[in-house]
């Protein structure tokens, strides 16, 4: 629809009603000054009423003049004002909480922005949570996020790209990288991905995430999604690409490599050692959470040889009461943990306490007592899903836990072969990921010794002054080896 | 889409084709026992686990007769409910009287099953191993196939037998100039012990060495990390060193000591051409744990005899020993493969070294260090 300004009064207010389908909550007024005719007009709960009537609409009655929209502009004492002529534009601006201001003759309608958003403050951090470091977490308001970005990496470097997606519901999407490191292959791809994409509406970040991944096949996730600006910011100063979309507090950071899912920004806060401690622990968590139950279901069913004599008598004493073959016991029990985790997550957190202790210890205790389950499966299921859970980021613990079945049933079918089929198929599977076509599994293929430093070890700062090289940051070096050495105590001797 | 179908076909149908073997299905035999019948059969005792919710007990011992080893398990397993599986065998025992005859018939089907370990541990028994295997012992928990098990893998660890592992008896066996061992078994008060190291021509057992002499072909045959051991020297080999304090009698009654970290470096020297001149070269050091007389250990002259005559007495004792080996004609330290790894000419085979052990002359040179004697005042 073509509008042409000057209309009259009447017609530019008919127009708005149309536009917003006869909203309830549209607001408009005429104001006779001088013989003008000044229409106002806004949506009664998207602005700030105090800052309208005081700001707005005080100067302008009170003034001896006609009004024009020079004046408009110039003596309303509010900063973001914008003069637009399109009525789509017009009414989109409405409905983000601006009041329109027209003149009748004018050939612009002038708009003051007044939003009046309603959100909560910034909270300490839910999913994430850190035992050792800052307690921040995001907030579902873009303004507040970019604000706490902004704050937390305090360079003229940074850069904030916006972007709108959506055909239906528009949302805001911003992208934001360092300038002079991230690599403009990375940044290209990810602004392009988010570009060409054709959908009616983004519901959150985790959408986007989706709806931009390299593979939307695998069960791993290919981009990380966090709510702590510290993680966030930390993988930005590395020369990684931040995507924040409005209305979402979770964001999205790219490339990732399998390993960086393991990474907590913990490991930086606490002392080297400690560090490494930490993430190797959580290596080998995932890898006893992928092999332990598949392995006692192949060495029950095949391979009684390998089971070491001592634990043999209690193991099969355990096992003579079960009526099940071991890969029936093992799939029950992982599903009765599954159950429990999210009847845990959907139950308020006061029931889910009780759930947990219902659930765990006298299920469990009961399981066995009847025969049903053997006492070493329990242990074994528990160690397994308890290590599942050491996972930084949530999504990556989900899809350790999802492999398990696979696995399970195969070591059921065919043993120990079963579990090095599936083991080599998930090789096989994680070689072929990418993550922003950057490879998955660097650094072990392709083979970077020096990214070791910062995906398997967290090597002393003074030693780790190079930067991934799969990132292909523009900058390579964090800083200098032999500055980084230097005691610069005053000390006399 | 047609990949995924054909995979989960495979799976499934394929996954029947492998047998399967629930454990609480299965009475696994954890040690045997093979013996000799009159009709020249053999008798099979075995050791098993199996899992019964009702009985108390999970060991059980069952007898077969059949006339190959491997046929003990069918003839024993119309006695059983649970599948006989020899997966989990850690322990295989025979009676000398089968032993006498050559063990390889027996080490060879045992060493091609894929499902025996190699690691497993042999033995030879004097007392028939179903008396052995179906003694009831306190100690004998969870039952006594592993508590034999235990008994042997412990004396190896302590040095105090050779390894007697499957692996290392078939290795000794086809190595060229040295003879396999075994521990010997037998019975005492219902209780199985180890009474000796059996000595074997090739695979046929010829005779046990004493407990005595087993700490002297170990010192011949492996170096010591932490050994124990004690010698009967002269009664008055040391009375001029006795403390002059306790005049009331120290020399009064025979000289033991007791001697314990001990280490020791092994050097075999063969001369070149001659397989049957050999030197063996031993650097001892130990730590004086008990002394029955009381002597005046300050003095380091005291120290100096005290070695003297212990290097004197385990020179004696090895002469012995080796006498006893060459009475057998048996070459368990293995003179005659350590005289092949340095000679090219002349050289030694399982045939002609039987034949010129009887003539072996090894001269032992031993040097005996103490390194401490514990607190003298």
């Amino acid at each position: 629809m073509v509008t042409r300004f000057p209309m009259s009064a009447e017609e530019f207010m008919n127009i708005v009603k149309e536009e917003l389908n006869d909203s309830p909550d549209l607001i408009q007024k005429v104001f006779q000054i001088k013989g003008q005719s000044i229409i106002v007009q806004y949506i009664a709960y998207q602005i700030k009423k105090d800052r309208l009537e005081r700001d707005l609409l005080e100067v302008i009655t009170s003034s001896n003049n006609r009004w024009t929209n020079e004046d408009l502009i110039n003596k309303i004492p509010i900063s973001s004002t914008v003069q637009e002529e399109k009525m789509d534009k017009i009414i989109q601006q409405m409905i983000h909480g601006s009041v329109s201001i027209y003149i009748e003759g004018e050939k612009n309608v002038v708009l003051f922005a007044l939003q009046n958003q309603n959100h909560r403050s910034l909270n300490r951090a839910e999913t994430e949570s850190l035992v050792f470091g800052p307690q921040v977490s995001f907030t579902e308001s873009l303004i507040t996020n970019l604000n706490v970005v902004r704050w937390r990496l305090d360079t003229e470097d940074l850069v904030v790209e916006k972007l709108i997606v959506g055909e239906r519901i528009q949302s805001e999407v911003r992208i934001v990288y360092l300038k002079s490191l991230a690599n403009n292959e990375n940044v290209e791809t990810m602004r392009q991905r988010i570009k060409d994409l054709k959908v009616a509406e983004v519901e959150d970040t985790s959408v986007l995430g989706q709806l931009i991944e390299d593979s939307s096949s695998t069960v791993f996730p290919q981009l990380i999604f966090t709510e702590l600006p510290d993680r966030f910011c930390t993988s930005i100063s590395r020369g990684r690409i931040g995507v924040m979309v409005d209305k979402s507090p979770t964001m999205l950071i790219g490339p990732m490599n399998l390993f960086s899912f393991f990474e907590s920004t913990e490991d930086l806060y606490m002392r080297w050692n400690m560090g490494t401690f930490i993430r190797s622990l959580r290596f080998i968590a995932m890898a006893l959470s992928i092999i332990l139950t598949p392995m006692y279901v192949a060495a029950l069913t095949f391979h009684y040889e390998i089971i070491p004599s001592t634990l043999l008598v209690s193991l099969g004493q355990s096992r003579a009461t079960v009526p099940f073959p071991p890969v029936l016991e093992a799939l029950l029990l992982e599903m009765l943990i599954e159950l429990l985790r999210e009847a845990g997550a959907r139950l308020p957190t006061k029931v889910g306490q009780t759930m947990g202790i219902v659930g765990g210890i006298v299920l469990g205790q009961a399981a066995v007592e009847a025969g049903f389950t053997s006492n070493i499966l329990i242990i074994i299921i528990a160690l397994s899903a308890l290590s599942s859970f050491t996972a930084p980021s949530y999504l990556m613990g989900t899809a350790i836990r999802l492999i398990r079945f696979p696995m399970i049933l195969l070591a059921g079918a065919w043993g120990i072969i079963g579990i090095v089929f599936a083991l080599s198929f998930l090789v096989i599977h994680l070689l072929k990921q990418k993550s922003l076509g950057r490879p998955y599994l660097s650094p072990i293929y392709p083979f970077q010794w020096n990214d070791f430093n910062d995906s398997f070890f967290r090597v002393p700062f003074p030693k780790n002054t190079g930067r991934s090289k799969y990132l292909m940051t523009k900058d390579q070096d964090r800083y200098s080896k032999a500055k980084a050495s230097e005691r610069k105590d005053v000390d006399p001797t | 889409m047609k990949k995924w179908t054909i995979l989960i076909i495979i799976i499934t149908f394929l996954s029947g084709c492998i047998p399967k073997s629930y454990i609480e299905t299965l009475g696994i035999i954890t040690a045997v026992g093979y013996d000799l019948t009159e009709e020249d059969r053999i008798r099979g005792t075995l050791v098993m686990f199996q899992f019964d919710p009702a009985a108390s007990g999970t060991s059980q011992v069952v007898t077969g007769e059949a006339d190959t080893s491997k046929g003990i398990r069918f003839s024993t397993g119309r006695l059983t409910s649970h599948e006989l599986v020899s997966g989990q065998v850690r322990l295989e025992i025979f009676e000398n009287k089968l032993a006498e005859r050559g063990m390889m018939k027996y080490m060879d089907t045992l060493q091609r099953d894929a499902k025996v370990s190699d690691m497993g541990y042999l033995a030879t028994s004097e007392v028939p191993t179903e008396e052995l295997l179906k003694s009831e012992n306190d100690e004998d928990r969870p039952n006594t196939g592993s508590y034999i098990q235990k008994l042997i893998e412990k004396s190896i660890k302590n040095e105090s037998i050779p390894n007697a592992v499957l692996s290392t008896f078939i290795h000794d066996y086809y190595d060229e100039g040295r003879d396999p061992t075994l521990p010997s078994l037998t019975l005492d008060e219902d209780k199985a012990v180890i009474n000796g190291i059996s000595l074997f021509q090739n695979d046929r057992l010829v005779n046990t060495i004493s407990q005595e002499r087993m700490f002297f072909v170990m010192l011949m045959m492996h170096e010591f990390k932490h050994g124990q051991f004690q010698l009967q020297l002269p009664n008055d080999a040391l009375t001029m060193y006795h403390k002059k304090e306790s005049m009331e009698s120290p020399g009064k009654g025979p000289l033991h000591v007791s001697l314990h970290e001990i280490k020791t470096k092994r050097k075999i020297t063969p001369t070149k051409g001659t397989p049957t001149k050999q030197t063996l070269k031993l650097e001892m050091e130990g730590r004086l744990l008990e002394i029955t007389q009381d002597t005046d250990l300050k003095n380091n002259k005291a120290i100096e005899a005290l070695e003297k005559e212990i290097e004197k007495k385990v020179e004696n004792q090895l002469e012995e020993t080796l006498q006893v080996l060459k009475d057998n004609q048996v070459d368990p330290v293995g003179f005659g493969a350590k005289y092949n790894a340095f000679n090219r000419s002349n050289r030694v085979t399982n045939e002609n070294w039987r034949e010129q052990i009887p003539d072996l002359q090894v001269e032992f040179q031993v040097n005996f260090k103490l390194l401490r004697y514990g607190i003298t005042e």
